[in-house]
């Protein structure tokens, strides 16, 4: 975004502006995004939640104005944008007390981020079931040439490609708008690969749920998107007793201030960062199979401290568990977002 | 003995009441029964209740997740799970929940129980379960055993007079096995199994013998660390099945009430090393599956 317009109109940058989101939306449909005068292929796109194909061509070739104004519309609706910032990434390393194995907190190091857009919600049931449709499990292209063999079992319960908890190739129909389970760490980067995004890195991710909630009185990062005090109206952890998965329209009241919803609980998200556990050298971390940060707890997570923007766990690239989802971002450099008002005058 | 000390020793037998676990008589100024080592401070919040105490108790191998369990338990029942919901009687009670739930917290799994059986934490706890029409309460006492202390008894029974005692008045067992050694020692895990099942039926039939009724425990086994064996996660009773058979069917033949369960607290961990043999896992987050199930489970048959 070019800095003129950042400031111009500092506000239509961040704001929560999906106009759908309604507090007690438990039952809604996943948030759905249609233009019905837009060009088919656009149309397309922006229904399968491919538009940022529009705004960064793989192959460089610029759309018309026209399909990017419509794509910038749709990124509007199910994105935000989260300006670049120092973040404080903590971490722990293993070693041995009295008690046997422990895990020492300490503060791995500041990291730089730029500028990102960020889906407001986790990818839902919904989005991933046209991801299923589309043949994603088959495209070879989305799929790194060695766990092509791993590819063939990610299937559901009845043996269909798909999240390992659906059946014959669908989801529950009473969950299409909660986040995606039961999808590995491949399954989400094909998604999002499909989609024309990327994973979060760990900064990135706790950068979109620190950056506008830090106390004016402290230096420090806030522990949650909405401040330093946990509360289980915010956020669907064991404490609100709902032990399962929630729709996407829940728990509003823990957005980010431009609209990020559900960063903390629900379902654990995959991060685009390796997990590495630090070791004093008497100790030999077994890890068999490589590992990726996971954050924000889920559901089940059973200790709030857990659950922070800061505090991270892992899980194995491979896992496909019922309570880790992720969501999708794109680098917001070099981009230009047509504003409202241009957006308002095509639409007149 | 002076008239005046005659007359206080008759005191204190006369204000305390016999040991909740062995029946010994205690006085006011003992800590510890001297017969079975259950803490007088149990006995004496038992007697307050003026309600019969429902012996539940957990056992299982040394390293099966005791200690975890119990304390894990008893944190969720005190915040309300599955219509069950707990309140320790007393601020001992809370210490084992206490170490269990700082240690989690913290991403560490709490120490060892010590084998002398004076050191186990107790738990006495009032639990409402309101998922029949009619609420039950039910005064629920248990100890933390060591299992070393359980495998010491068992070969050499009246070594600790606490497990014999309670074994013998315990009406529910949670028999607790670690999925992992199951599926990897399984002939090992399954005649330890046997055997604790063996111990129980003996010492129950010997409890019971002035009785016109024979009354078996109920008997739920609840594979842990579920976690780390989806084998034990998906499918426990067939899990049962085919790694521990031989107690499969002492169950089907001796405890005509028991059930089989999984249950895991870690959502995801790392198995660690170290240059002198210490393997461990340490846990990354907490996220408690199947572990108020098997209570709830032995409440009602029980």
């Amino acid at each position: 975004m070019p800095f003129a317009t950042f400031f111009s109109r500092p506000l239509s940058a961040f704001r929560a502006s999906f106009s759908a989101a309604k507090p007690d939306a438990a039952a809604a449909g996943p948030p759905i995004l249609d233009f019905p005068g837009a060009p088919p292929d656009i149309r397309q796109l922006v229904r399968e939640r491919q538009y940022a194909h529009i705004v960064r061509p793989a192959d460089g070739i610029a759309f018309d104005p026209d399909s990017l104004r419509y794509a910038w519309k749709a990124i509007d609706h199910d994105m935000a944008y989260v300006p670049g910032g120092n973040v404080t990434l903590c971490g722990e390393y293993a070693t041995t007390s009295e008690e046997g194995f422990v895990l020492v907190p300490q503060v791995v190091g500041t990291s730089q981020t730029d500028s990102i857009y960020l889906d407001r919600w986790c990818v839902t049931n919904a989005d991933f079931q046209r991801f299923v449709q589309a043949g994603g499990y088959e495209n070879v292209s989305l799929w790194p040439e060695q766990i092509l063999a791993s590819v063939l079992q990610f299937v559901d319960k009845t043996g269909q490609p798909g999240p390992a908890f659906w059946e014959n190739g669908q989801p529950a129909k009473t969950t299409a708008a909660h986040p995606v389970v039961g999808v590995s760490w491949y399954e989400a980067n094909a998604y999002a690969q499909w989609v024309g995004k990327r994973l979060p890195t760990s900064a990135e991710w706790q950068r979109a749920g620190t950056w506008g909630a830090t106390g004016s009185d402290s230096l420090k990062e806030s522990k949650y998107p909405w401040g330093n005090s946990f509360d289980p109206q915010f956020a669907n952890t064991w404490a609100s007793g709902r032990h399962q998965t929630v729709s996407v329209h829940e728990c509003q009241g823990g957005n980010t201030p431009n609209g990020i919803r559900q960063l903390i609980g629900n379902v654990w998200e995959w991060m685009n960062t390796q997990y590495l556990l630090a070791a004093t050298e008497e100790i030999t971390v077994h890890m068999t199979d490589p590992m990726a940060e996971v954050r924000g707890g889920a559901f089940d997570s059973y200790f709030h401290s857990h659950t922070t923007c800061q505090s991270r766990s892992a899980q194995t690239l491979l896992a496909r568990k019922n309570n880790v989802g992720f969501r999708c971002c794109f680098s917001a450099e070099g981009l230009d977002p047509h504003g409202d008002e241009e957006m308002q005058a095509a639409d007149a | 003995m002076s008239k005046a000390e005659g007359y206080n020793t008759a005191l204190c037998y006369q204000d305390a009441p016999p040991c909740v676990c062995c029946d010994a008589q205690m006085t006011s100024l003992d800590d510890y029964c001297e017969e079975c080592q259950t803490p007088a401070e149990i006995t004496r919040s038992v007697s307050q209740r003026h309600a019969k105490p429902h012996f539940i108790s957990v056992v299982g191998p040394s390293n099966a997740g005791k200690t975890v369990y119990l304390g894990l338990l008893l944190d969720m029942l005190c915040g309300g799970a599955k219509n069950l919901k707990g309140v320790p009687n007393g601020a001992f009670s809370i210490k084992l929940q206490e170490q269990v739930v700082s240690a989690l917290e913290e991403r560490r799994f709490p120490e060892k129980t010590p084998n002398e059986s004076d050191l186990w934490k107790w738990l006495h706890c009032v639990v409402t379960d309101s998922s029949q029409r009619k609420e039950k309460q039910v005064d629920f006492v248990a100890p933390d055993f060591a299992g070393e202390a359980i495998a010491t008894e068992l070969e050499q029974p009246g070594t600790y007079a606490a497990v014999s005692h309670i074994v013998q008045r315990t009406s529910a067992f949670l028999l607790l096995c670690d999925s992992a050694e199951v599926r990897d020692n399984g002939a090992r895990e399954d005649l330890f199994a046997m055997k604790l099942g063996s111990y129980i039926s003996q010492q129950q039939a010997l409890s019971e013998l002035g009785k016109s009724r024979d009354l078996t425990p109920a008997v739920a086994i609840v594979f842990t660390k579920s976690d780390t064996c989806p084998e034990a996660a998906a499918d426990p009773r067939r899990f049962m099945t085919n790694n521990m058979p031989r107690f499969m069917d002492y169950c089907q033949h001796n405890f005509p009430r028991h059930a089989v369960f999984s249950a895991s607290v870690v959502g995801s961990s790392a198995l660690l090393s170290n240059d002198v043999g210490g393997v461990a896992r340490v846990p990354f987050h907490i996220q408690p599956r199947g572990v108020i199930e098997p209570l709830h489970w032995a409440i009602q048959n029980s």
